[in-house]
């Protein structure tokens, strides 16, 4: 078992594997597309990052309000975010998402004793439903300065940009922003296990993909992330290094290995991770959930 | 205790909690950090529509200054040249600067972008978000002024934001000078 587990770690060391070049390569487009100092997407829309007109915060945070209908191109956005992750899993929080992807990428730059598994020391989605809740009822009784004032989307992009264009970084100094940069970019952020705390946590968009996710997947026609029970020895690498904690495995139980779909993101570190390549991304008609499926698939190829 | 009961209280406290957090950040930090102010606002012929006013205690400076945000959308029927001035009882030191145009700017958007110099916004198209920021040196005491936005040439005010400065110590403990 030690030498499987070094050589799933020398082989992530040595070389990424295709689907997470692919991950890591779409990451840098969505910053690309929707952070400064290029932006090239939200600039189509006349904004410099996704804060803006592109908002799909907003378009949450006004949708019981009359700002709504100001918010078009936010509104569109989260649409085909949601129906992204209806068919096709949670691409756009994982691959394309600019706040996600800078402190995801500014996380592995911290050594690992140094940050926090938020996942594992709270019920991370019912703590952001929780949040969800809030986030779109209080802009109806007036308190609007959750949207903005505390906004990951705006923050993390901004301080990036800061980087680059000074006007950014002014934009920085007044208490409420140094606060939400040391929430968002730092405790939730790049000191969090997989950088991602602030997504876990309190992002309303992700609330409602993670609930859109739970949604779909029950459905045979949609991809998510799933287990074939009968290739899984129950080893748990995936579950051990499952970076949202998705991942509950019982040795003992027939259905080993259980994928929580309100927590996973789609990262797709699993199906890398599992020695039996148990874990794919497809439709649930091709789930072997037993070992009398497998049995029954090699008498139809001997017949 | 059941299992179900056990699940049913645990989803039960982190739904709370997470509500909890927000009156965290909109309750209990936002009165700490009084140096800055978010509002929102649409310009349009009328004057303007500004959501809430803002407010700022005079001993709540950050830094030395207040720092106020201010996103609005250019309704229809304004256009052309925007210009930002900060008017009162005394003569402000501040400074304006927005977020937009971009630093790099690799696709203009769908139409010609509006550029920003010297606390005019050039070529404002209907349609167009204004993010400005204005940083604003304290008072020597207290006084109610206003955010203005006018035509450069014509001077018809476009939007209009009362800005008070209060005593010290005047925004009580559960107020804040966000909107």
């Amino acid at each position: 078992m030690k030498n499987i587990q070094e050589m799933i770690f020398v082989k992530k060391l040595k070389k990424l594997d295709k689907k997470q070049r692919l991950r890591y390569g779409l990451m840098v487009g969505g910053i690309l597309a929707f952070a400064p100092p290029v932006g090239f997407i939200a600039q189509l829309f006349g904004s410099a990052t996704i804060c803006g007109n592109l908002c799909p915060r907003m378009a949450i945070g006004t949708a019981f309000t009359r700002e709504l209908f100001m918010r078009t191109a936010g509104v569109a956005l989260l649409f085909i975010w949601l129906g992204i992750t209806f068919f096709y899993g949670r691409w756009m929080c994982s691959h394309i998402c600019p706040a996600g992807n800078l402190t995801e990428f500014g996380s592995k730059l911290i050594p690992k004793r140094f940050k926090i598994d938020y996942c594992k020391i709270l019920d991370a989605p019912l703590f952001r439903y929780g949040f969800l809740g809030a986030y779109v009822l209080l802009p109806v009784v007036g308190v609007s300065s959750i949207c903005c004032s505390f906004c990951s989307f705006s923050v993390i992009p901004e301080t990036f940009g800061a980087l680059f264009t000074p006007r950014l970084a002014d934009m920085l100094m007044s208490g409420t922003r140094l606060f939400s940069v040391l929430l968002f970019v730092f405790v939730l952020g790049i000191f969090a296990r997989d950088g991602r705390g602030h997504c876990h946590l309190v992002c309303p968009v992700g609330a409602l993909d993670s609930i859109v996710n739970v949604l779909g997947a029950k459905l045979p026609f949609t991809l998510r992330e799933r287990v074939n029970q009968a290739d899984c020895s129950g080893c748990g690498f995936c579950a051990t290094n499952c970076p949202a904690s998705a991942i509950q495995v019982d040795k003992t139980a027939v259905k080993k290995v259980n994928i929580d779909q309100r927590r996973c993101y789609q990262c797709r570190s699993c199906e890398s991770d599992c020695p039996k390549n148990a874990i794919y991304y497809g439709k649930l008609s091709k789930q072997k959930e037993s070992w009398h499926d497998k049995e029954a698939e090699q008498i139809l190829v001997l017949d | 205790m059941s299992t179900k009961l056990d699940k049913w209280l645990t989803g039960t406290i982190f739904v709370l909690s997470g509500v909890l957090y927000v009156y965290f950040l909109g309750g209990f930090v936002s009165p700490k950090l009084n140096d800055s102010a978010h509002a929102v606002g649409m310009l349009n012929a009328k004057g303007g529509v500004a959501f809430h006013p803002v407010e700022y205690a005079l001993d709540e400076a950050l830094f030395g200054q207040f720092s106020l945000l201010l996103t609005a959308k250019v309704l229809p029927p304004v256009s052309g040249d925007l210009v930002v001035k900060l008017i009162g009882p005394e003569e402000l030191q501040y400074v304006v600067s927005s977020r937009y145009p971009p630093g790099l700017p690799i696709m203009n958007r769908l139409d010609r972008w509006y550029t920003f110099e010297n606390s005019i916004f050039k070529d404002v198209t209907t349609g167009s978000d204004l993010v400005i920021v204005v940083k604003i040196k304290p008072p020597k005491s207290s006084g109610d002024y206003a955010l203005n936005i006018t035509d450069n040439s014509t001077g018809q005010l476009y939007y209009t934001m009362p800005v008070a400065f209060l005593d010290k110590g005047a925004l009580a403990s559960d107020e804040d000078c966000h909107e």
